[in-house]
C-alpha cells in the first residue's frame, strides 16, 4: 500500500516506513535511546531526501520521548531547572543548526556533511560503548570466576574546572549547586547537531549530564527526556520556516510505528543484562557508522548529482 | 470596385495558401495527485484538418509531441575525490529547465529533432544554450531520464489513419505540480505546417493539498501543529500502553 507525501513529493509504501518506525522503535525501547540517529539514516538509505528524512524524524523523536518523559514525570525523575536551561539555550542552537541546514541543502552540499558527522558521531560513540561493555562483561566474569561480589565500577574524579566556573546555579532536584555556563554549552551544542542531523541526542546528554555534571542518575534520563522534547519541538518549528522539509505524513507513520515499536523493545530489554545490551548497541552503532563511511569511500555510480535549488 | 476586386482576391489568396491545420485534444485537463498517487498517463489525440483547396501532399504526416512542466533552476556537480572520501566539488547551476519534459514522434519524424537543434524539440535543445562541460549537459538528462522525468521517444504517437494520431504522455510519480504545455508539431515533407498548444495541470488535491499549502504558506503555523501531533501521539501511545 503506498501513500503519496505532501512535501518529500514522492510515494512510500506504508507498512516499510511503519516497520522502520517499528523497529528503531524497538530498538529504542530496548536500549532506552531516543533512535533518531537510526531512523534518519535508514529512511536516507531507503531513498528518501536526507532533507525530508533529518526533518520529519525530528516530530517522531518528539513524540517517543513524551512517552518516557512522561513515565519519569510520574516517578518525579525530572528537574525541570535544569530541563529548563538546557532547552532554553537548545533553542539558539536549533535556530543555527536549522539555518545551517537550509544553507547546505541550497549548496548541495548536505548530504556530505551529514554522511560525515553521521560517521564521525556514530563510529566514535559506538566504539566507546562497545569498550565500555566489554570490558564490564570481561570484568564481571572475572569477579565471578573468583566468588566474589561484582566489582564496583569506580566513577570518574571530579572536573574540578567546572566548578570553579562563575555565575553559579543551585538545582534543587538534583542537588546541585554549579555553573549555569556548561549547563548552557552543553544545551547548546547538543541541539545545533541534534537538528542538523535529526538526532535527539540522548545518547550524548545522558553520559555529559552524569560525568560532567555529576547530576544523579535518578533523574538524568527523564531531565534528558524533557530536554528533547523541547529541543526537538524547536527544531521542528524551525525546519518548517527555514526549509519546509518537513513531512507531516512521514512523521505520523513513523511515530505510530515507533510508539508501538518501543512498548516492544521495553518488555524485551528487561529481560537481557545491562551490559550485553550496551554491547549490542555499541555494535549497532558502530555498523551504521561503517554503512556510512563505506558511502564516502566507495566510488560512486554516478559521478554527478542533481540538486533542485529553485522551484 | 477596385476595392472589391481587392478584398475578394484577398480572401481567394487567403484560402489557397491555407494548409493543414492541427486539432489536438487531451484525454484530461488536469491530473490529480492524491494520497495514493504513484505515476499515471493521459492520452493526446490529434487530427489533421485540412478542405479542397488543401494541396495533396505526397509523403505522410509527421507529427512532434512536446510536453513542458513547470521550470525549475538546478545545481549539477561532479563529485571528486578529496581526502580519500567523495565530495560534490565543480558545479554549474541550470536556470530555466523544465522539471519535466517528454518529446513523442511518429515513427519516421526522429531527423525532425537534429533539424530543429534551436528549437525545444529535444532534449539536447535543452542544454543547448548554457555554456559548461558537455559532462555536464549529459548528467542533467541521464538523472533525469533516470526517473523518468526526461523523455525523448521516437515511435511514440501512433498513426491510428492518416489524419489521426495518438500518444500516451507517461508521468510518473516525482512530477511537481503546475501548468503543462504540450506543443504538436505537424511536419510533412520536412516542412512545417502547423503548430498548436493544449495545456493540462498537475494539482495536489484534498489533504495532500492543504498539508502543501499549510507547510508553504503558513510555515510556523504547519511546524506548530506537527509538533502538536507528536505530542498528543506520545501522550496517547504513553497512557495506552502505561504498564504498572
Amino acid at each position: 500500500m503506498d501513500i503519496y507525501l505532501p512535501i518529500a513529493e514522492m510515494p512510500v509504501s506504508v507498512l516499510v516506513v511503519l516497520a522502520m518506525g517499528g523497529a528503531v522503535g524497538l530498538i529504542s525501547g530496548l536500549f532506552g535511546v531516543g533512535g533518531g540517529f537510526l531512523l534518519t539514516p535508514l529512511l536516507i538509505f531507503s531513498g528518501i531526501p536526507p532533507s525530508v528524512a533529518v526533518a520529519s524524524v525530528t516530530p517522531q523523536i518528539v513524540a517517543s520521548s513524551t512517552s518516557g518523559a512522561l513515565a519519569y514525570w510520574r516517578r518525579d525523575g525530572i528537574d525541570f531547572k535544569l530541563a529548563g536551561i538546557l532547552i532554553a539555550s537548545g533553542g539558539a542552537g536549533a535556530l543555527a543548526g536549522a539555518e545551517l541546514f537550509a544553507v547546505l541543502s541550497s549548496a548541495g552540499q548536505l548530504n556530505l556533511v551529514i554522511a560525515i558527522c553521521y560517521t564521525i558521531f556514530l563510529a566514535t560513540i559506538g566504539g566507546l560503548t562497545l569498550n565500555e561493555a566489554v570490558r564490564a562483561i570481561l570484568r564481571n566474569r572475572a569477579a565471578r570466576k573468583k566468588g566474589q561480589a561484582l566489582a564496583p565500577v569506580r566513577r570518574g574524579g571530579a572536573h574540578r574546572w567546572i566548578h570553579k566556573l562563575p555565575l553559579k546555579v543551585r538545582f534543587r532536584r538534583s542537588r546541585l549547586y554549579i555553573s549555569v555556563l556548561p549547563v548552557i554549552a552543553l544545551g547548546l551544542s547538543i541541539s545545533f547537531l541534534g537538528t542538523l542531523l535529526g538526532i535527539g541526542g540522548g545518547f550524548i546528554m545522558v553520559p555529559a549530564l552524569i560525568y560532567l555534571l555529576k547530576v544523579p542518575t535518578s533523574v538524568v534520563v527523564g531531565t534528558s527526556l524533557v530536554q528533547i522534547v523541547g529541543v526537538m519541538g524547536i527544531a521542528t518549528v524551525m525546519h518548517a520556516l527555514a526549509s519546509e522539509s518537513v513531512d507531516v505524513v512521514l512523521a505520523f507513520i513513523l511515530m505510530i510505528g515507533g510508539v508501538i515499536g518501543a512498548q516492544m523493545g521495553a518488555s524485551m530489554g528487561q529481560a537481557m543484562r545491562g551490559e550485553h545490551l550496551r554491547a549490542l548497541l555499541g555494535l549497532l552503532v558502530l555498523a551504521v557508522g561503517v554503512r556510512f563511511a563505506f558511502g564516502l569511500v566507495v566510488p560512486p555510480d554516478d559521478l554527478f548529482s542533481v540538486t533542485v535549488i529553485a522551484p | 470596385m477596385g476595392r472589391l476586386l481587392a478584398a475578394l482576391l484577398l480572401v481567394l489568396s487567403a484560402s489557397v495558401a491555407r494548409a493543414e491545420t492541427m486539432v489536438v485534444a487531451l484525454s484530461t485537463p488536469s491530473i490529480e495527485v492524491s494520497a495514493n498517487f504513484a505515476g499515471t498517463h493521459l492520452a493526446l489525440f490529434g487530427v489533421v484538418e485540412r478542405d479542397h483547396a488543401t494541396v495533396s501532399r505526397a509523403g505522410k504526416y509527421e507529427l512532434v509531441v512536446v510536453v513542458e512542466g513547470p521550470s525549475e533552476t538546478l545545481l549539477v556537480q561532479q563529485k571528486q575525490r578529496v581526502a580519500g572520501i567523495w565530495v560534490n566539488a565543480e558545479g554549474t547551476v541550470f536556470a530555466d529547465m523544465p522539471s519535466f519534459f517528454a518529446v513523442y514522434t511518429t515513427p519516421d519524424a526522429g531527423h525532425l529533432l537534429t533539424e530543429y537543434a534551436d528549437e525545444r524539440l529535444s532534449l539536447a535543445s535543452l542544454t543547448a544554450n548554457i555554456r559548461t562541460r558537455a559532462d555536464f549537459k549529459e548528467a542533467v538528462v541521464r538523472v533525469r531520464q533516470d526517473d523518468a522525468l526526461f523523455v525523448e521517444d521516437v515511435g511514440a504517437v501512433t498513426r491510428l489513419t492518416d489524419m489521426f494520431f495518438r500518444t500516451l504522455i507517461h508521468l510518473p510519480p516525482l512530477i511537481d505540480d503546475g501548468d503543462y504545455t504540450v506543443t504538436t508539431h505537424l511536419f510533412a515533407d520536412g516542412v512545417r505546417l502547423d503548430t498548436t498548444e493544449a495545456v493540462f495541470t498537475v494539482a495536489k488535491v484534498g489533504i495532500e493539498q492543504s498539508l502543501f499549502w499549510f507547510a508553504t504558506e503558513r510555515p510556523l503555523f504547519y511546524g506548530l501543529g506537527v509538533v502538536l501531533l507528536a505530542l498528543v501521539t506520545g501522550y496517547v501511545g504513553g497512557i495506552v500502553f502505561r504498564r504498572n
